[in-house]
């Protein structure tokens, strides 16, 4: 009885997953089987050049974010890793910012900071330049926690047996930090693959991604059947890169919090490093200051006031404090549904001793199935939603979707130290173990698994922007919304609320539960 | 009748592991310790009886009532954890009064028993700190008060003394066997230590690969071990004699005189005598000398004499 239970438990979330990302996706794909061939990238006609140009734009555009966030976070990562200072933990939080930030917020502090019209927010190199903002703090945070928690030991030991620092570095303390770097690449490449936001925004179609055209095929064009395909390669395609990082995962896990490793601040190299990562944050400050800055020294600050006026319900259809109370709703019901189901999964593997790895695919196939499909199929399999004015419920099962590889990962991380005898103890105790020991064991990973999910379904807006009709929208939303009907100002005005709620969010995460952070 | 009984318990693991047939009996009032080497199944067995784990075949009874498939917290079984799993969040109090809340006694009661069990094995000082802030034998006892409190019929010990070391864990094993005494505890005690499996024991059994191989009393065991496993896992020397499986202890035999020869391999002193290391026929074999100054060279062949060979079945 009590097995069926927690292997009911186990079950949830790829049931979970199942009824709202995966049969939604097949059922589209069958709904439109007769125009999804293999032949369709060969084909000569019209939909196979669409195809192939978005194929190439996902490539292209995933390659160089991968390879510049690389060159630039793989230094920011060893900098960190490597070496302690005075104010170490806030040079930290600002260079890993920009990865905790909504793709929208990001993309218009890229176009406030430089006009729209430079070739670091236009064009292929603006795209290369917001993936590489975004994701290069990802790499250098996964990268330094890497480096953070070796074994000084094995260095130690290499450096009795005569080792220089290359041949250290080669074979006893740069390989973890390299293969967290590797898994932030695999990561990166996956996230600028299935680029959205930039290529809309800042791209045009000449430089839409798979996702891109999919989002406009469906609302500008209406082409269904061809909308599908592309789907359909793009899921594909992601499979590659999440089976990559899956078994990346399983061959170096960093533990949250393992260990607490600090060189000293001395030598070349550090200064070098030292000075690459002020340039970071002066060019982090410059870019998320702009987005403010905007909408506060034009016209002395007006568009704040006009944010809450009727202005925006006339243009786009809801008020902004009607945007933030759909934000807060989202966020509290996607983190509670997500929360419960990751606590069941975990639960669920710990009490029947599974521990295996392999089953670590099923919180990363979300990341197969790309936010637009994602959002665009959960439309077609639930569309009794838009009859009943239950578009919020679809916003949110989309939004948990989203959330499931970060929170599962977080709450993970958090579970690993208990030993399972504690849980054992209390059960024999006549005690329940997961309420009255695990959970207040791991509050910490709780409560930051809490407020990324708060953070993240505030941020999020390529699915809701796809889904959302006018009642529903959020704040994410409501600031494209507000550029579309070209009020810039007032658009600047909400996205700096968005940042102002994202970086309160990530201070808290910080606070909280700062080993948690580099948990991916 | 036997308080507690085992009839034919089999459980397979994954990995092909199994607990074997085990038949086990043991009286109320009465110490059991299972002992036997790192993976042979006593843990295992251990968490089928207190019902972390369901057994394939067979069944457990306590006091007559069958509990094989009775859920954890309904068997009245205590378990001191070779980790002591002391709750990290609750004060040495909380901890010990956390099995207590299914126990149908009036609050005062309750605290009173806390505080006698506290007071009994000597840290009612404690009771207002964190299981961080004890010390690893202080945590034994809190772990030991935390078992007892709910009072259970049937107290099981997998390893509690493994964490601590050896100069602390002489004091606390005599203090724990007199605590489950004088407190009427029935008990199985589990560990890979004979010396200290046999000074806990009013009987014990020997497991190796998951089969219960013998019980009895201590000195029995020990003194007349049944096969070579046994021998071998209460640290005798095993040698072939006339084509005979013979065992003897490392300090029960004469050197410098008598037919058997041996080649020395090293040699070191260890403060009450002297250990040699010696091969006879391939074999390895390790003996006592009480006096560091005659101990043999490396490389050297000597003599020896058996005082107290016990032929191997």
């Amino acid at each position: 009885m009590k097995k069926a239970f927690w292997l009911f438990g186990m079950a949830l979330p790829l049931l979970f997953v199942s009824a709202f990302a995966i049969i939604p996706l097949f059922q589209l794909l069958y709904l439109n089987r007769s125009a999804i061939t293999i032949l369709l990238p060969f084909s000569t006609g019209p939909s196979g050049i669409v195809l192939r140009r978005a194929i190439f734009n996902s490539l292209e555009q995933a390659a160089l974010g991968t390879v510049f966030s690389l060159m630039f976070g793989l230094p920011l990562g060893l900098f960190l890793g490597l070496h302690e200072f005075r104010g170490k933990r806030l040079v930290r939080s600002i260079v890993i910012l920009p990865f905790f930030l909504p793709s929208i917020v990001v993309v218009l502090a890229f176009i406030d900071a430089f006009g729209g019209s430079s070739p670091l927010d236009s064009g292929l190199t603006g795209i290369t330049a917001v993936n590489t903002f975004f994701n290069a703090p990802l790499i250098a945070l996964l990268s330094s926690a890497a480096l953070e928690s070796r074994d000084p030991s094995l260095d130690e030991a290499a450096m009795t047996l005569g080792a220089g620092r290359w041949a250290r570095f080669a074979h006893i303390w740069g390989r973890e930090p390299l293969w967290a770097a590797g898994g932030g690449a695999v990561l990166t490449f996956l996230y600028s693959f299935s680029g959205f936001t930039a290529p809309l925004i800042i791209g045009g179609p000449q430089y839409f991604t798979l996702e891109a055209w999919i989002y406009y095929l469906v609302r500008t064009v209406g082409d269904i059947p061809l909308a599908a395909s592309l789907g359909a390669f793009e899921a594909l395609a992601l499979l590659i890169p999440v089976l990559a990082y899956t078994l990346l995962l399983q061959r170096h896990r960093v533990p949250a919090g393992a260990g607490n490793v600090h060189g000293e601040f001395s030598g070349p190299f550090a200064i070098a490093g030292l000075l690459f990562a002020v340039l970071w944050i002066v060019f982090d400050i410059y870019v998320l200051s702009s987005v403010v800055t905007g909408a506060l020294l034009m016209h002395h600050g007006i568009y704040f006031l006009k944010l809450f006026s009727g202005t925006v319900f006339r243009a786009i259809g809801i008020s902004t404090v009607g945007a933030v109370l759909n934000s807060l709703f989202y966020g509290f019901m996607s983190t509670i549904i997500v929360c419960a189901i990751g606590l069941a999964w975990i639960t669920g593997r710990r009490r029947l001793g599974l521990a295996a790895r392999s089953l670590d695919f099923i919180q990363y196939v979300p990341l197969v199935i790309s936010a637009v499909i994602l959002a665009f199929s959960l439309s077609i399999a639930y569309s009794f939603a838009y009859s009943s004015n239950l578009v919020w419920m679809l916003i949110i099962l989309s939004q948990s979707v989203i959330a499931i590889p970060v929170i599962f990962r977080v709450l993970e991380a958090g579970f690993m130290p208990v030993p399972s005898s504690l849980a054992e103890a209390a059960t024999m105790l006549g005690g329940n173990a997961l309420f009255e020991v695990e959970l207040p064991l791991i509050a910490g990973a709780f409560a930051t698994a809490v407020v990324f999910g708060f953070a993240m379904s505030a941020g999020e807006f390529t699915s809701t922007n796809f889904l959302a009709t006018p009642a529903f929208i959020p704040l994410s939303v409501e600031i494209y919304d507000l550029r579309d009907a070209r009020l810039f100002g007032i658009s600047n005005a909400a996205a700096s609320l968005l940042l102002i709620i994202s970086v309160v969010s990530f201070y808290l995460i910080q606070r909280i539960g700062e080993k948690f952070v580099a948990v991916r | 009748m036997p308080f507690v009984e085992i009839r034919a318990l089999n459980k397979r693991y994954r990995g092909g592991f199994e607990l074997h047939d085990i038949n086990l009996s043991i009286e109320k009032g009465e110490i059991f310790t299972l002992m036997g080497p790192s993976g042979s199944g006593k843990t295992s067995l251990l968490r089928n009886i207190c019902g972390l784990e369901t057994p394939d075949a067979g069944s457990i009874l306590i006091d007559g009532r069958e509990i094989t498939h009775l859920d954890t917290s309904k068997r009245g079984i205590g378990l001191v954890f070779q980790d002591l799993a002391l709750f990290p969040h609750m004060t040495v109090y909380e901890n010990i009064a956390f099995g207590l809340r299914s126990v149908k006694m009036e609050e005062k009661a309750k605290r009173g028993r806390v505080m006698e069990l506290a007071e009994r094995l000597g840290i009612s000082e404690l009771i207002e700190r964190y299981p961080g802030q004890i010390s690893g034998g202080q945590g034994q006892r809190v772990a030991l008060a935390r078992t007892v409190a709910p009072f259970p019929s049937l107290l099981l010990l997998d390893e509690p003394l493994s964490s601590l070391d050896e100069q602390l864990r002489a004091g606390v094993r005599s203090f724990m066997k007199s605590f489950v005494k004088q407190m009427g505890l029935t008990a199985i005690y589990v560990t890979h230590d004979h010396r200290e499996g046999l000074f806990m024991a009013d009987r014990a059994g020997l497991i190796f690969d998951g089969t219960l191989s013998i019980s009895g009393r201590p000195d029995e065991l020990f003194l007349k071990p049944a096969d070579e496993k046994s021998a071998a896992f209460f640290g005798y020397n095993i040698i072939e004699m006339d084509g005979h499986r013979v065992a003897f202890l490392p300090g029960e035999c004469e050197i410098g005189r008598g037919d058997m020869s041996a080649r020395v391999i090293s040699t070191g002193f260890e403060g009450e005598m002297t250990r040699v290391y010696a091969q006879v026929d391939g074999r390895e074999i390790h003996l006592f000398i009480p006096n560091h100054r005659n101990a043999p060279r490396n490389g050297e062949t000597i003599k020896f004499d058996l005082l107290r060979p016990v032929m191997l079945r």
